[in-house]
């Protein structure tokens, strides 16, 4: 061992030094994509080992820098999952003394692409030929689910996600059966915590599911023995181990399929709040159809007991009775209707007469009126006339020029009206208006 | 006493069953009504047994 002390400075000289002087300038290493973003003009891309697995259940990585202009084009090219090779070499990052790979150039790595997909083909035909991808081979998942197995890891976050949405649910069993859901060991240790689940005969369904990691890692899932392990199940299995564009084989012989243990922790059982609102439907329904039913019941009742009224001696004779009593009260209303014009017009006439005498009483009366008036100015002209006479024949009066003193003579019962009526001596009578006095001519 | 020991799925079920009987235009109108208070008898003893289960999700 050196004993000198570097300063962190004197090291990362050291190592970018030694970096220069390495036999491998420039390479190519190939991997898979578990990450991949582009920084401006910079891509970053994660790429990990395909099978390798360390002792920490993880995959041996190196971060790949792409420049500008490639950057753009592969960051449209690439995706994770991708299984790629790189034409590249070694850049150390003084500042972080971080060791990358600066590309020159990715390409896709059809072999691996390739390999990988025929052995998938001759599976699948494989099951096919067993009738193990029959649809009709699927198991219907029980509404209530009382104990789930879960083939997992106990540290994957899906799990801890699926726990907390089963019991948020409905309540059950939840027991897990420890798994590598990855890597080398992955399929060995699956088919052995399927084979402890198949074992406990409380268990309702199975669910498969791993919490995340990258879409090559699905490929364990196309694994033959362990698709056949699957195929042995007597309770219905979920699968919940991510989505792909190329199913994996494990979900075409599941019996339901979900991208995430999320989805399969929503997909079995109802919730409790699902339950109570499809509880209270039962309930209207029941009351409803009972209700409906009482009322075809009364409606029967009814029509029955309509039928026996109309069979009825009574009922015939009340029928009849309606019928006469219904003709009667046409009669009567027609004779009030028709006594009602009679009397209209009777009322009509009478008024009529009424005023005509009227009419003509007062034509009468005025006709007499104006006779008594032409009677009664007659009259008064009469009566103008006479007193005019009166008064004409009182003026004549001979005692009224008495009263003033005249007389007038008599001889013999004569009045003398001439002198020469008259002699000497004559024995004459002078009348005064008080009396007589004799008296002698001379 | 045979119906304490029902399940809630197997309540459930029966509740269904009771339901399409009842739809049924030809049972009688005694057994309609049986079937009616036995319906309603299920949902109280559901509704109980949901209860039940809301319990039993708080304790954890």
């Amino acid at each position: 061992m050196n004993n000198y002390i570097f300063k962190v400075s004197e090291l990362s000289n050291y190592i970018e030094e030694h970096l220069k002087t390495l036999q491998i300038k420039r390479f190519f290493v190939k991997g898979e994509i578990t990450n991949i973003k582009l920084n401006r003009t910079i891509l970053y891309i994660t790429l990990a080992d395909i099978d390798n697995i360390n002792e920490n259940q993880k995959r041996e990585e190196f971060n790949v820098l792409v420049f500008s202009p490639k950057s753009f084009t592969y960051s449209n090219s690439f995706k994770i999952g991708d299984q790629i090779i790189v034409d590249g070499e070694f850049n150390f990052y003084k500042h972080t003394s971080t060791i990358s790979i600066i590309a020159f150039e990715i390409k896709k790595d059809e072999e691996a692409k390739s390999k990988a997909l025929l052995e998938k083909q001759k599976t699948l035909e494989y099951l096919f030929d067993l009738g193990y991808l029959d649809e009709t081979r699927k198991l219907k998942l029980p509404r209530f689910v009382e104990h789930i197995g879960v083939i997992s890891s106990s540290t994957a976050a899906g799990f801890s996600d699926f726990c907390t949405i089963m019991r948020s649910k409905f309540p059950c069993k939840i027991s897990l059966f420890e798994s590598k859901m990855q890597g080398a060991e992955a399929v060995n240790s699956m088919i052995e915590s399927l084979n402890k689940a198949y074992k406990d005969e409380t268990i309702d369904c199975i669910v498969i599911t791993r919490g995340g990691g990258s879409v090559t890692d699905l490929d364990v899932f196309n694994n033959r023995e362990l698709v056949l392990k699957i195929c042995e199940r007597k309770v219905p299995i979920i699968t919940a181990i991510g989505h792909s564009i190329d199913q994996p084989i494990a979900d075409r012989v599941a019996d339901v399929v979900c991208v995430t243990p999320t989805d399969a922790a929503n997909t079995i059982n109802p919730s409790l709040y699902d339950l109570e609102y499809e509880l209270n439907e039962f309930d209207e329904k029941l009351k409803t159809i009972f209700i409906s039913k009482i009322k075809v019941a009364y409606n029967t009742l009814l029509s029955n007991q309509s039928v026996l009224n109309s069979k009825s001696p009574y009922s015939v004779e009340v029928e009849k009775l309606k019928s006469k009593n219904s003709l009667l009260n046409l009669y009567i209303n027609k004779n009030i209707e028709k006594s009602e014009t009679s009397l209209e017009n009777y009322n009509t006439k009478l008024k009529n007469l009424l005023n005509n005498f009227y009419q003509n009483e007062i034509s009468k009366q005025k006709l007499l009126f104006a006779k008594f008036e032409v009677f009664k100015n007659k009259l008064y002209d009469k009566i103008t006339y006479f007193e005019n006479l009166k008064l004409t024949f009182l003026s004549l009066d001979p005692k009224k020029p008495m009263n003033a003193g005249y007389i007038y003579i008599t001889k013999n019962d004569r009045i003398i009206k001439s002198s020469k009526q008259l002699q000497k001596d004559d024995e004459v009578n002078l009348v005064f208006v008080d009396g007589n006095k004799q008296a002698i001519i001379k | 006493m045979e119906e304490k020991k029902m399940k809630y799925s197997q309540m459930e079920e029966r509740l269904n069953e009771i339901i399409t009987k009842l739809s049924d235009t030809k049972i009688d109108l005694d057994e309609q009504i049986a079937l009616f208070k036995e319906g309603k008898n299920l949902v109280e003893k559901m509704q109980a047994k949901l209860e039940e289960f809301k319990s039993e999700l708080n304790k954890e």
